[in-house]
């Protein structure tokens, strides 16, 4: 796939929060999980969690506002391996979305809330920060010693 | 699709502007002016609408960028300064560009309008600016929501601005002065107090001084000109209501920038620290509640760095917390994670050069990367967090802009930091007990598993004493022995080990008891026994687990013992005051699953004589523990054994535990210790002739 | 090469769907066309076949939530078959073995589609 809208940098990528732009987002978090040699059944998991955030900026940061800015960051240690996704969008609290309950999603057509509940499954530690006016930042952390 | 965004919202208002300001051009240039009422009402209510558009517009925009005190004081400051030269050099402008001589501009024509109209813009643009500027100034580091009175002040505005509508009536005119003067009140009220000056440093303070009388001259000077010059004849043509809002803001600016410059000048700390003690009450309340409310720990970081940065009025706040041997940055309040943890990391590297027993400022300058801060942080703290005087992390604190910390600041921060210090040792023994009593809780379960599968009794044959001790570890530790009475005959034994403690091999033991005594009545050797009981395992032990066992038979009848052993101590058997390890070769129970199990398992047949004392036991024994950490041994247990091997064999048992209890005085007891002595003794013949006879021993594989 | 792609097949009562690349917030409106498109023409009888699905995120999830009830209304189910473990592992962290028939292979599915339409007869 051609990359559209985004620059590359070594452990940063900067993409418009589109849909479209997940397959890049997904790519680039792949390829430096497994450049380090996490194992790529961790490296799936990881890439679903870091998909989901995003999907939940486009969705309720920007609501579908196709030019703004989601900025992924890469840092990693002997220890974990930890993903960063700034946005400039409305303030949207991911920590306080109860786990849903599945049933009740079915009577009521409802899907909202499984990406957070994966993202909680999937990862270690998801955690959530907004600075008024400036950005919010999601971290996703995978630890990388006591996963076999 | 939802475009439902501020970006958007933002091009929308300035859509709205836009066609507003062209419809309002085409109202002045197509419709004949006129003093008509009707004529000036729609005029002003067209320059009202513009002027309010521009200033939705900019409001989101100034929102977004959230400017500090001093360059919004330097922006009014550029826009008065435009405003004054447009007026001193109107009157040139303006007679440059009219073909007569006329400075009372003639009303029609497409260029003279034009001219109008982009003067009448800039103006009008300048004083949308200065509104929002004094608006943000109003709201700026103000404790409670107090926009009502500044709301207020601007509904008198409007109303003051169009009420010059009605000054053709000499008997309204009242009117207009009553809402003008009412505005004037409003302005003085609004003005008076000026609470963000507390909070910058003392050099933007000098400035401050030096720019607010210039400021404040400049107002003054452009309300002078405006009721003398063309300017107030223009402007008075363009809109009168937009003629009166010049004014009032004028007003605003000449009175704001006067107490400004006095309140700055003799500024004394006084509502600052008349304020902190409002906030200092408010804290007090925070503190009980987090000492008694919040257990969880994320909870708890969240709320104590959300009190830090408002007792200390910093931009930010998070907790260094020392885990792994580092800092790790949590419950972060506005701040990024990458800024939060590069000032950690640089804070961690220099906690050497700094204090750090109290709460400390350290400045941002000394920070080689602050450039990738992602903003621009300039003054911190650093506070401790102890738990039985052992450091546990630090609060950190952080200003913006060149904003400094002081001296209430850290005293704050000192007393809550202790606070929050016993708040996270709550927690943390709160999880702690939680986990304590769950642990305790299993191994209840564990003790009372064992206790059930542990015979309560020993069976009694003639010829045969059994004594048998048991000492649970306080972990329980997975040992067990058994019983079985086959036949009247035909006595079985079983003495085994679960590796593991707790309540997963209080599981596995109740599995090999229930492996065990179905075997028993089946099988008649203790080799197939094992083997099979090793089949059995395979489907429920996984790999970390394993049984060490030894089997017996004893035949009362022929008087023989049949012995085989998986992995377990030797079995010893005491005879003529000598003692003889059995160890028949044997893997334990669970570590392999080939036919390598049965191949290289033994079993051994002894004859019995009158006697002979057959000991059975776990390793619980051997390696138990004096305050040295040295192990009991088996050469010490083997020599109380001769010792004592003409006793009894509850005399026996007793008196090895007694030894082992002695001997591990002091140390506590980490594996469980079991016991089983068998004593044989031969039916007497009836002529009392007794053999003796060397046993055999026939290994058979 | 598109990432994502779903297509039917037809088999009398019974429809296929057949998944394949990348089932993502972006390329989920595709499959619901797909579904919406079964509904318009009345068929309600879905197994949806997953061998060649790459990745599926939670907005890909969504759409079998959107539209089973509207299948089960009308008698039909929607019933999915050969996913790989990856895929089901996701399904079953979120709980849709509860709610959803899912089985090894597509045969199955449609088989069982198959019985159950037999037995109303």
């Amino acid at each position: 796939m051609k990359s559209k809208n985004h620059k590359l940098e070594e452990n940063e990528l900067t993409v418009k929060s589109r849909t479209e732009n997940l397959s890049a987002i997904r790519n680039f978090v792949s390829a430096g999980a497994l450049e380090i040699g996490i194992p790529l059944k961790i490296v799936e998991n990881i890439i679903l969690a870091v998909d989901e955030a995003c999907t939940n900026i486009i969705k309720h940061a920007y609501k579908y506002f196709p030019e703004g800015e989601i900025i992924v960051k890469l840092k990693f240690s002997r220890e974990k391996f930890t993903v960063i996704i700034i946005d400039h969008g409305v303030p949207f609290e991911p920590e306080t979305i109860p786990d849903p309950d599945l049933q009740t999603y079915y009577r009521q057509h409802r899907v909202g809330g499984l990406g957070m509940y994966l993202m909680k499954s999937l990862m270690d530690e998801v955690k959530y920060v907004s600075v008024p006016g400036k950005y919010n930042q999601v971290l996703l952390s995978k630890n990388l010693l006591t996963t076999h | 699709m939802k475009f439902d965004i501020p970006a958007l919202k933002i091009n929308q208002k300035f859509q709205t502007f836009i066609v507003l300001s062209i419809v309002l051009f085409g109202f002045k240039l197509f419709a004949p002016g006129s003093d008509s009422i009707t004529y000036l009402l729609i005029n002003d209510l067209l320059v009202g609408f513009t002027v309010a558009a521009f200033i939705f517009y900019l409001m989101d925009w100034i929102h977004l960028k959230k400017i500090n005190p001093l360059s919004l004081v330097m922006n009014i400051g550029i826009f008065t300064a435009v405003i004054f030269l447009l007026i001193t050099f109107s009157n040139t402008i303006l007679r440059g560009l009219s073909t007569e001589n006329n400075i009372y501009f003639p009303k029609t024509g497409f260029i003279p309008n034009l001219v109008v109209f982009v003067y009448s813009f800039i103006i009008l643009g300048s004083l949308s600016y200065i509104f929002l500027a004094f608006r943000e100034l109003y709201s700026l580091k103000q404790k409670r929501d107090i926009n009502t009175y500044f709301n207020t002040m601007v509904v008198f505005f409007i109303l003051a601005s169009y009420s010059t509508l009605l000054q053709k009536s000499t008997d309204l005119l009242y009117i207009k002065d009553t809402f003008f003067i009412i505005s004037i009140l409003l302005i003085i009220i609004n003005s008076i107090k000026i609470s963000w000056i507390a909070f910058i440093v003392k050099k933007e303070k000098k400035i401050l001084l030096f720019l607010s009388i210039i400021i404040a001259i400049l107002f003054v000077s452009n309300l002078v000109k405006n009721s003398g010059n063309n300017n107030a004849n223009l402007l008075v043509q363009f809109s009168p209501a937009l003629n009166q809002f010049f004014n009032i803001i004028g007003i605003y600016g000449a009175i704001y920038f006067s107490i400004l410059f006095f309140t700055t000048l003799f500024h004394i700390p006084t509502a600052e620290a008349f304020d902190r003690k409002a906030q200092e009450v408010t804290s007090l309340q925070y503190f009980s509640k987090l000492i008694t409310e919040v257990l969880d720990f994320d909870d708890l970081v969240k709320t104590i760095t959300d009190i830090a940065s408002k007792i200390s009025n910093a931009d930010a706040a998070w907790i260094a917390w020392q885990e792994n041997g580092g800092l790790k940055s949590v419950g972060n309040n506005s701040i990024g994670f990458l800024d939060a943890d590069l000032i950690t990391s640089f804070v961690a590297e220099n906690k050497n050069k700094y204090n750090l027993n109290e709460t400390v400022f350290i400045s941002m300058d000394k920070f080689q990367k602050k450039s990738q801060l992602g903003e621009s942080f300039s003054n911190i703290t650093v506070s401790p967090l102890r738990a039985h005087n052992e450091l546990k992390g630090y609060l950190l604190t952080g200003k913006k802009n060149n904003f400094l910390f002081d001296d209430e600041d850290k005293n704050a921060l000192d007393t809550f930091s202790d606070y929050a210090s016993i708040a996270i040792e709550n927690s943390r023994l709160f999880e702690e007990s939680i986990i304590k009593e769950r642990l305790e809780k299993e191994l209840d379960v564990a003790r009372e598993v064992q206790r059930k599968i542990l015979p309560s009794k020993n069976p009694n044959y003639e010829g045969l004493s059994i004594s048998t001790v048991f000492i649970p570890a306080f972990e329980v530790g997975g040992d067990y022995y058994d019983f079985f009475e086959i036949d009247k005959y035909t006595f079985g034994f079983v003495i085994a080990d679960v590796s593991g403690k707790g309540i997963s091999a209080a599981f596995i033991m109740a599995e090999v008891k229930g492996i065990f005594e179905s075997l028993s009545k089946t099988i008649k050797t203790p080799k197939n026994i094992l083997i099979k009981a090793n089949e059995i395992l395979q489907r429920t032990l996984d790999r970390k687990n394993f049984v060490s066992a030894a089997y017996g038979f004893i035949d009362l009848q022929n008087e023989t013992m049949l012995i085989s052993r998986a992995g377990h101590c030797p079995i010893i058997l005491l005879r003529d005051n000598s003692i003889e390890n059995l160890r028949p070769s044997g893997i334990g129970l669970g570590l392999n699953f080939s036919d390598h199990f049965s191949n290289t398992l033994e079993e051994i047949k002894i004859d019995l004589k009158e006697n002979d004392i057959i000991v059975l036991y776990t390793d619980g024994i051997t390696e138990a523990k004096n305050k040295l950490l040295e192990d009991f041994g088996s050469d010490l247990f083997e020599k109380i054994l001769i010792e004592n091997c003409d006793k009894d064999a509850d005399y026996i048992s007793n008196k090895v535990i007694r030894e082992v209890t002695l001997f591990s005085q002091n140390h506590p007891q980490h594996d469980d210790i079991t016991l089983v002595i068998l004593k044989w003794k031969q039916k007497l013949k009836i002529d009392g002739e007794k053999e003796w006879q060397n046993s055999t021993l026939q290994p058979k594989i | 090469m598109a990432e994502f792609n779903a297509s039917t097949k037809d088999l009398g009562e019974v429809s296929v769907i057949y998944l394949q690349g990348y089932l993502d917030a972006h390329t989920a409106p595709s499959l619901e066309n797909t579904f919406s498109n079964l509904i318009e023409k009345g068929k309600y009888c879905t197994v949806v076949n997953f061998t060649e699905l790459a990745y599926i995120s939670s907005a890909g999830l969504g759409v079998f939530m959107a539209f089973i009830e509207k299948m089960r209304e009308n008698n039909g189910d929607i019933k999915l078959s050969s996913m790989s473990d990856k895929v089901y592992n996701i399904f079953d962290l979120l709980g849709f073995p509860l709610l959803y028939e899912i089985y090894k292979t597509e045969d199955e599915a449609v088989n069982k589609f198959i019985e159950s339409k037999n037995l109303e007869k």
